[in-house]
């Protein structure tokens, strides 16, 4: 019977130990969730509105904010502005891949015409995308509009923005993506 | 001769023993028993601060008209239901969550022909067939009454019943919404408890709508003009993508009565409208099923409904969802079911790596498989009634089928608790559900060793056998069924933050415990001395003592190491060694007490049976500090404040008193008379 207090006392000490810390039983499953891995996007093979093939592998090595818009969506109207800003304010490192969901391509036009001079979205770096059935947003979940996500210059996604991008709540997160310290 | 009257006396013995217990316990769960169906009524829901709503308006117009899967086997469900999901503030995995649910609504886990499992995926799956599933336990026959219903013979109705009958009540449901809790009188309470429940059933009910295909148009020329097929199904969240256009061609006719309207458009309205009251789901957060995706706090999971509306999607959770759209198709064929659910089952534990793990959340499926206590709780019982056997006849083999058994539901007990510890990731501890399982664990293993180091053991002796097999027996089986009491409302559920997992709360809840479950066992043993003193039975009641003599010191080490652990553990939580608090004072009063006791032996001041006496009154002590404090409904240490417990305390604190005054003064008086007129000599 001696030795039932001692072995009482273990048990009760183990476990108090690994619930310290101190020693580890078994592998803990609460990791810091702000280490999280980024997701790498589904491989797309889509098309520009003027009909030319255009994935997103070609970007890599860029910075590219992946917007989801729709003609019919407001707040759209007054996000559009702000992407393109970024793509200005990224110096060339920036690229705006903005895929419009809408069913018809005229929509898209009038959309475009109503921003103001052709040459503010007529630039390299901004790809208008058309996906009138919704392949790319149901790969990216996203149903909802407009959402904005942000990919690494591994093409992997790192952050997303759900409603409207305001470029300058999202300058100190893009910045750290950047190469020159400080854009205008 | 001698061992008939022997068994004589130990039947009695054993007769009184069971009555003391019936008295004494059965009030007591009776009151935690109310107790809980006043607390544990209300289920998870948002809902008490929206506004009422009719439940059976809204009607899901089209059901899903294929073969549907009927029957499950336990593979076709065993990975699907180890699926994670948070729920009460703990990711678990989906067959624990059925399981609670079903227990909130039915009061049983499992329904007669059904598993808690196969019930939530017909309810997610199949919302129109399973309204017509009874479910909803009703106990009290005047909320019957009250809502008109028929009354049947188990009282168990259906959604479709039921949200009909409350659809009537929705003036006098509004209220009672609108009194403060306290002024609602019973079956007001009860009412809107029931009316909570269904309506976190009909939430639970549409948790997937986007995903079932609930949708579609006849007419070609429109389908053309949508972009759509005609008569093919589509689910809610295919038709986003047509609800611009919906929209658009119903704007063309905005201003027309709808009457006035030809058929195809009216259908087209009508498919919009249903679109709309659809979309209405959307602030439905019960299936939390899809861990946080950008989020930083590991609790923002989101449901299926909840991720839409808040566009907290990704890729990730696309290709899940298309695992759960491939799990309904399974379902509406008929075929395939079983791979499509470990698909989902694989995805989910990739999506979630870093929030759950999936050993755990197997270990937890074969837990309520299993069902541990259940199990331990019928094998104490049965080592009791073998015991009881092998005084009439067989004595030997009943004895032995009685020990094998005992020993046989200490198993099962201690790998349930092992089971919970490892899924809870804390000491089993820290609820009263908990506690009251774990004092049973400690006392039936005390009452083992007392068993197995009865001097008797090895010579095939009769002498006192069975003493430990009835105290480990009736002390496991009478802790399970006050356990069982509190299942419903402390089972697996979250802790105050300051309970929650700490090296001082391992050790000192643990220590006092340890220490209960040791006071309870010395007091047992003074139950049985005194008994066996009143039946002259000297030499066995000199072995008890022994065995009384030593535990006393058992418990008296836990209870003192484990409240001075408690003072370091306040130190550092609240910044002082000692607060007064009652609980901290229950703590004490058992230290002091078997303090008292031991140096009063020590002294000689106490003689044996008043010794004795004082271990009786030892179960008073432990049952006012660990029940009775909570009583108090103050302090800080409210690992489970229960109100109407206070007569089953009462009770039993007199029946225990009483019993001690009438042994003590029994022995005393027949002491003095003297040898030969004791119980057991008269003839």
């Amino acid at each position: 019977m001696k030795w039932i207090l001692p072995l009482l006392m273990l048990l009760i000490i183990i476990p108090g130990l690994h619930y310290t810390g101190f020693i580890t039983l078994f592998e803990s499953d609460s990791p810091a969730a702000n280490n999280r891995t980024p997701i790498s996007p589904p491989r797309l093979q889509v098309q520009t509105l003027q009909g030319q093939d255009f994935a997103l592998q070609q970007l890599k090595g860029k910075i590219i904010l992946l917007n989801f818009w729709a003609s019919w969506c407001r707040p759209c109207y007054e996000e559009f502005p702000e992407l393109i800003t970024a793509v200005h304010w990224g110096r060339g490192e920036i690229h705006l891949v903005a895929v419009s969901v809408d069913s018809s391509k005229q929509d898209i036009e009038n959309f475009l015409k109503q921003l103001g001079e052709k040459p503010m979205y007529n630039h390299s770096h901004i790809h208008i995308v058309w996906d009138p059935e919704y392949k790319i947003a149901k790969q990216f979940h996203v149903l909802k509009f407009p959402e904005t996500f942000v990919l690494d210059r591994n093409s992997d996604i790192v952050k997303k923005y759900t409603g409207l991008f305001l470029l300058e709540k999202a300058k100190p997160f893009l910045i750290k993506f950047l190469s020159v310290e400080e854009p205008r | 001769m001698k061992s008939q009257s022997q068994q004589l006396k130990i039947k009695i013995y054993v007769g009184l023993f069971i009555i003391f217990f019936g008295f004494s316990f059965q009030p007591l769960t009776l009151l935690a028993r109310t107790n809980q169906q006043q607390t544990n009524t209300k289920p998870d829901t948002t809902s008490q601060t929206q506004s009422t709503v009719k439940l059976s308006t809204n009607r899901i117009q089209q059901s899903i008209n294929t073969k549907t899967q009927s029957k499950f086997s336990y593979w076709d469900l065993f990975k699907f239901s180890q699926i994670p999901i948070l729920h009460a503030g703990r990711v678990k995995p989906l067959s624990t969550f059925a399981r609670e649910y079903l227990l909130v609504l039915y009061e049983k886990s499992s329904l007669p022909n059904m598993s808690a499992e196969e019930w939530l995926v017909k309810t997610v799956f199949d919302p129109k067939t399973s309204q017509n599933l009874s479910i909803f336990k009703i106990r009290n026959p005047e909320i019957i009454d009250i809502l008109n219903m028929k009354k049947n013979t188990k009282s168990i109705y259906s959604f479709n019943e039921l949200s009909k009958a409350l659809d009537q009540m929705i003036d006098q449901l509004n209220e009672i919404k609108n009194k403060p809790e306290e002024d609602r009188e019973l079956t007001e309470k009860q009412l809107w408890n029931l009316y909570i429940k269904a309506l976190s059933y009909f939430q639970l009910n549409r948790s997937l709508f986007m995903i079932l295909p609930l949708f579609s148009v006849e007419s070609p020329t429109i389908a053309k003009k949508l972009g759509m097929k005609p008569n093919t199904n589509y689910s809610y969240l295919e038709m986003i993508r047509f609800q611009q256009k919906i929209n658009e061609e119903i704007s063309q006719f905005k201003t027309t009565n709808f009457k006035q309207l030809p058929k195809g458009k009216q259908k087209l309205v009508l498919l919009s409208y249903r679109m709309d009251i659809l979309s209405k789901n959307e602030n439905n957060r019960l299936l939390k099923i899809i861990p946080p995706q950008w989020e930083e706090n590991k609790e923002l999971w989101h449901s299926p409904w909840g991720l839409i509306s808040e566009g907290r999607g990704s890729p990730l959770s696309a290709a899940y969802m298309d695992h759960w759209i491939r799990l309904e198709k399974a379902f509406r064929t008929g075929s395939g079911w079983r791979s499509a659910g470990e698909a989902a089952y694989q995805q989910s534990i990739k999506i979630s790596t870093k929030f759950s793990n999936p050993f755990l959340l197997f270990m937890e499926k074969i837990f309520n498989d299993i069902q541990f206590f259940q199990k331990s709780l019928i094998l104490y019982i049965m080592a009791f009634l073998f015991l009881l056997l092998s005084l009439a006849f067989w004595k030997n083999l009943f004895y032995k089928i009685s020990f094998v058994t005992l020993i046989g539901g200490f198993a099962f007990h201690l790998t349930g608790m092992i089971f919970r510890m490892s899924i809870m990731r804390r000491p089993p501890v820290s609820t009263l559900y908990e506690s009251v399982l774990f004092v049973g664990l400690i006392s039936v293993g005390l009452a083992l060793l007392m068993e197995k180091y009865n001097p008797h053991w090895q010579k095939n002796q009769w002498k006192d056998r069975g003493l430990g097999i009835f105290t480990g027996s009736l002390a496991g089986a009478v802790l399970h069924f006050i356990a069982l009491k509190y299942k419903g409302t402390e089972s697996m559920s979250l802790l105050v933050p300051v309970l929650n997992t700490n090296f001082w709360l391992a050790t000192h809840v643990t220590c006092i415990t340890i220490g209960y479950a040791g006071a309870i066992f010395s007091s047992l043993m003074g139950h049985i001395y005194m008994f066996l003193k009143c039946f002259n039975n000297g030499s066995s009641a000199d072995r008890i003592y022994k065995i009384m003599n030593n535990s006393v010191f058992f418990a008296l080490f836990f209870c003192l190491f484990g409240t001075i652990l408690g003072g370091i553990w306040a130190d550092q939580s609240w910044g002082r060694f000692w607060g007064w608090d009652p609980k901290e004072n229950g703590a004490l009063s058992i230290v002091i007490w078997l303090l008292v006791l031991i140096h009063g032996r020590l002294a000689g001041l106490l003689e044996h049976k008043e010794f004795a006496v004082g271990m009786i009154l030892t179960n008073i002590i432990v049952a006012l500090s660990w029940f009775g404090v909570n009583l108090l409904n103050v302090g800080l240490h409210s690992y489970g404040f229960i109100q109407g417990i206070l007569w089953g305390l009462i009770i039993f604190c007199g029946v225990e008193s009483l019993l001690a005054l009438t042994a003590y003064i029994y022995l005393t008086k027949y002491e003095k008379l003297g040898k030969g007129r004791r119980l057991s000599n008269v003839k």
